[in-house]
C-alpha cells in the first residue's frame, strides 16, 4: 500500500468530534448491512392481505376486546426476521384488515391455512367462555375453497361465519335480531403482495451512510478545520 | 452551527420529556392516547411499551445526531465570510408578502369567517403552503442580514404571515430560531467591534432568551388551557386540568409513532411520490401523517400525526428505525455542509427542517427545503450582483 494511502486510512490528523462521528457511522452501516444482506437472503415476503366485514349488530354484539389479538401468537413466526410485531387484525372496524406475512418459498396456502385454523381455534375458545354458547362443533373460520397454490391466493374470498352451527345461533338468537345470523363477518378480497424486507429508504439510508464514512475518510482538510472550528 | 445544535437540541428535549411522561402514565387514561392503543389492538402496558421504545430511540437518535453534527461541522467547514443580505433580497421578499397578504386579504373577504381552527386548512390551504414556504427564508434572511437595520427589517416581514398562519408553532419557530439562538449566537461571539464576551452582553443577551422563553412558556400554558378536550376533566382544578392537557400534548407523539410502526405492512399507506405530489400540490391527497390522523379519527384526514423520524423509518424502512433516526438528520447535515462550502449560509433553513422533520419525518419537509434553497441562491445572486455594481 502506497504512502499516500495509509495517509488516508490513518486518525492523525482528524479531530475528535471526526473520529467519533466515523465511529457512528461505521456502526450504523455495520447494522444497515447486517439487515440488507440478512434481508435479501430471506427473500421476498407474501402479505396476504384481507378486509374483514362485519354488520354493525355484531359489532355491538361482541366486543372488540374479545376479539383484538385473535390473530397474534402463531402469525407471529411468520413475521419478517427483523418485524416482531402481530400483525394487524382489528375487527372492531366495519371493514377490518386482515394481514398475514409468509416467507417466499414458504407454501402460502399451508401458511392461510394455519391463520384460518388459529383464527378458528381462537374464536371457538372464545365462544366456549360464553355460557349461551355452544361452540365446541363450531367451525367458525371457513374458507370456501382454499387454493391450491400461492398466486391462486389472488383476491380470493372466503367465510367467516362464527356462529355457523345451530346451537350458537339458537344462544345468540336469545340475545341479538336475527339477521345478524346471515352473513355475520366475511373476510373477503384476500390478495398477495409482495412485501419485500428491503425499501427504497434502506437503499438511500445506506447510500447515505457509505457517502459520509467516505467523506470521513478522505484526507482532512487543513485549512478548513481552522474555519469550522470558528463556526 | 448554533441553529442545527439547537434543532437537534430540541428534538432531544422533546423526546426526553414525552419519554419521561410516557413512562408514568396509564395510557388507558388518556382519551386519544387510549385510541390509537386500540386502533394497534394492545393492551395499555403493550401500547406504552412501545411508546417507550420509540422514545428511547429518538433520544438516541438525537445524541448520536449530536455527534454528526460536531464531525461535519470540522469536515465540510464554513467558507467566511458568508454571504449576507440586505436591500434587493428585502424587496424582493417584500414584494412576495405583499402579495401573499393581499391575495390571503381576498380569500378572506370571500369567504365566511372561520369558526374553528380546522377551518381555514381547507379553505385556503395553498396559501398555507405559500406562507410555509414565506417565512422559514424570511427568518433565514434576518439571521444573514447585512446589518441590525435590515434584521428588523427581515424579521418584520413576518408579523402578516404569523398573523394568518393557523400553526401555533410558527410563533415558537420565529421565538427560537428568530430571537433566542441569534441572541446566544451575539452574546457568545459578539457583533461587529464588540470584542470578547463581557458580563454586561451576557446580562443584556440572557435578559432576551429569559424574557422570550418566559413568553412561549405563558403562550403554551394559556393555549392549553383554552384548549377543548376530549379527558374526563370534570371535578378537577383547573391546574389539574392543565396538567392532564399537557400530560397527553407531550407523550402523544410517541404513541403516535408506535402506531406509525404497527402500520408498517399496510400497503395501502401513500407512497413516498405520493407523498411529495402531495406537498407540491400536484395532486390531492394524504402524506402518512395525515393517514395515520385519519386511521384514528374515523377516517377524517384534516389534521396530521407526531410520528417522529422514528415512524417514517418504521413505516419506509425494512431495517432498524434508529438507523433513520439517525441518516434523516443527516441528509440534512450534509445538504446544509455542503452549501456552506460555496459560501451559501442556510443553517436557519435547515434547522427549521431538521426540527418540523423530527415531527413528522424527512420526506415530508424535502420539497419545501429543495424550493426555499433555490430561492436563497436566487436571492444570494441577486443581492452580490447588485455588491460587485
Amino acid at each position: 500500500m502506497s504512502s499516500a494511502k495509509l495517509q488516508i486510512l490513518s486518525i492523525r490528523g482528524r479531530s475528535v468530534p471526526e473520529l467519533l462521528a466515523l465511529a457512528v457511522l461505521i456502526v450504523l452501516f455495520a447494522i444497515q448491512l447486517v439487515h440488507i444482506v440478512l434481508g435479501y437472503a430471506a427473500g421476498d415476503y407474501l402479505v396476504l392481505q384481507g378486509q374483514l366485514d362485519q354488520t354493525k349488530e355484531l359489532r355491538r354484539y361482541w366486543k372488540r376486546e374479545e376479539l383484538i389479538g385473535i390473530a397474534d401468537g402463531r402469525l407471529r413466526s411468520y413475521y419478517p426476521p427483523f418485524r416482531s410485531r402481530p400483525p394487524v387484525l382489528d375487527i372492531s372496524d366495519e371493514r377490518a384488515l386482515l394481514t398475514a406475512v409468509s416467507t417466499k418459498g414458504v407454501d402460502a396456502k399451508a401458511v392461510f391455512s394455519d391463520v384460518l385454523d388459529d383464527l378458528n381455534s381462537r374464536v371457538r375458545s372464545r365462544m366456549a367462555l360464553h355460557p349461551l354458547r355452544s361452540a365446541s362443533s363450531c367451525n367458525c373460520v371457513s374458507p370456501a375453497i382454499l387454493p391450491e397454490d400461492a398466486s391462486a391466493i389472488s383476491m380470493y374470498e372466503i367465510r367467516v361465519a362464527p356462529f355457523a352451527d345451530m346451537s350458537s345461533r339458537r344462544a345468540l338468537s336469545a340475545l341479538a335480531p336475527t339477521r345478524l345470523l346471515r352473513d355475520a363477518v366475511t373476510l373477503r378480497e384476500v390478495r398477495v403482495v409482495p412485501y419485500s424486507g428491503v425499501k427504497s429508504l434502506d437503499v438511500l439510508a445506506t447510500l447515505v451512510l457509505v457517502a459520509s464514512i467516505a467523506l470521513f475518510l478522505a484526507r482532512p482538510r487543513d485549512s478548513g478545520v481552522a474555519s469550522g472550528a470558528q463556526q | 452551527m448554533p441553529y442545527l445544535s439547537t434543532a437537534i437540541f430540541l428534538i432531544i428535549l422533546s423526546s426526553g420529556a414525552a419519554l419521561g411522561v410516557a413512562w408514568e402514565i396509564d395510557p388507558s387514561k388518556y382519551f386519544d392516547i387510549n385510541v390509537i392503543c386500540e386502533r394497534i389492538g394492545e393492551a395499555s402496558a403493550a401500547c406504552a411499551a412501545g411508546a417507550r421504545e420509540a422514545g428511547i430511540v429518538s433520544c438516541v437518535g438525537g445524541l448520536l445526531a449530536g455527534i454528526l453534527l460536531l464531525g461535519i461541522n470540522r469536515r465540510l467547514p464554513a467558507q467566511n465570510p458568508p454571504r449576507e443580505f440586505g436591500g434587493r433580497a428585502f424587496l424582493l421578499m417584500g414584494i412576495a408578502v405583499a402579495v401573499y397578504i393581499v391575495i390571503s386579504l381576498y380569500i378572506e373577504a370571500t369567504t365566511p369567517l372561520p369558526l374553528n381552527r380546522e377551518e381555514p386548512f381547507w379553505r385556503r390551504p395553498a396559501m398555507i403552503s405559500v406562507g410555509n414556504l414565506i417565512w422559514p427564508l424570511c427568518l433565514q434572511l434576518a439571521n444573514r442580514a447585512r446589518n441590525f437595520k435590515w434584521r428588523l427589517a427581515f424579521l418584520g416581514l413576518l408579523v402578516p404571515i404569523l398573523a394568518y398562519s393557523p400553526f401555533r408553532g410558527l410563533l415558537f419557530a420565529i421565538a427560537v430560531f428568530g430571537v433566542v439562538v441569534p441572541a446566544i449566537e451575539r452574546a457568545l461571539r459578539g457583533g461587529k467591534g464588540e470584542g470578547t464576551l463581557t458580563f454586561g452582553r451576557l446580562l443584556r443577551y440572557g435578559g432576551v432568551v429569559v424574557l422570550v422563553a418566559g413568553i412561549i412558556g405563558q403562550q403554551l400554558v394559556v393555549q392549553t388551557i383554552q384548549r377543548t378536550s376530549n379527558l374526563n376533566l370534570a371535578g378537577k382544578s383547573e391546574a389539574e386540568q392543565v396538567t392532564e392537557k399537557l400530560v397527553q400534548r407531550t407523550s402523544i407523539p410517541l404513541f403516535q409513532a408506535h402506531l406509525a410502526a404497527e402500520r408498517s405492512l399496510n400497503p395501502n399507506l401513500p407512497s413516498i411520490l405520493d407523498e411529495f405530489a402531495v406537498k407540491l400540490r400536484i395532486r390531492p391527497g394524504l402524506n402518512i401523517n395525515s393517514y395515520l390522523f385519519a386511521d384514528t379519527h374515523g377516517g377524517v384526514s384534516l389534521g396530521e400525526t407526531t410520528s417522529l423520524f422514528y415512524g417514517e423509518g418504521a413505516l419506509r424502512t425494512g431495517g432498524f428505525p434508529i438507523v433513520w433516526t439517525v441518516v434523516a438528520p443527516l441528509v440534512l447535515l450534509l445538504g446544509w455542509g455542503v452549501l456552506r462550502l460555496v459560501r451559501l449560509d442556510a443553517s436557519t433553513l435547515f434547522a427549521l427542517a431538521m426540527w418540523r422533520g423530527s415531527l413528522g419525518g424527512l420526506i415530508s419537509v424535502v420539497p419545501a427545503l429543495a424550493i426555499q434553497v433555490a430561492v436563497l441562491y436566487v436571492l444570494t445572486r441577486i443581492e452580490n450582483a447588485g455588491k460587485h455594481r
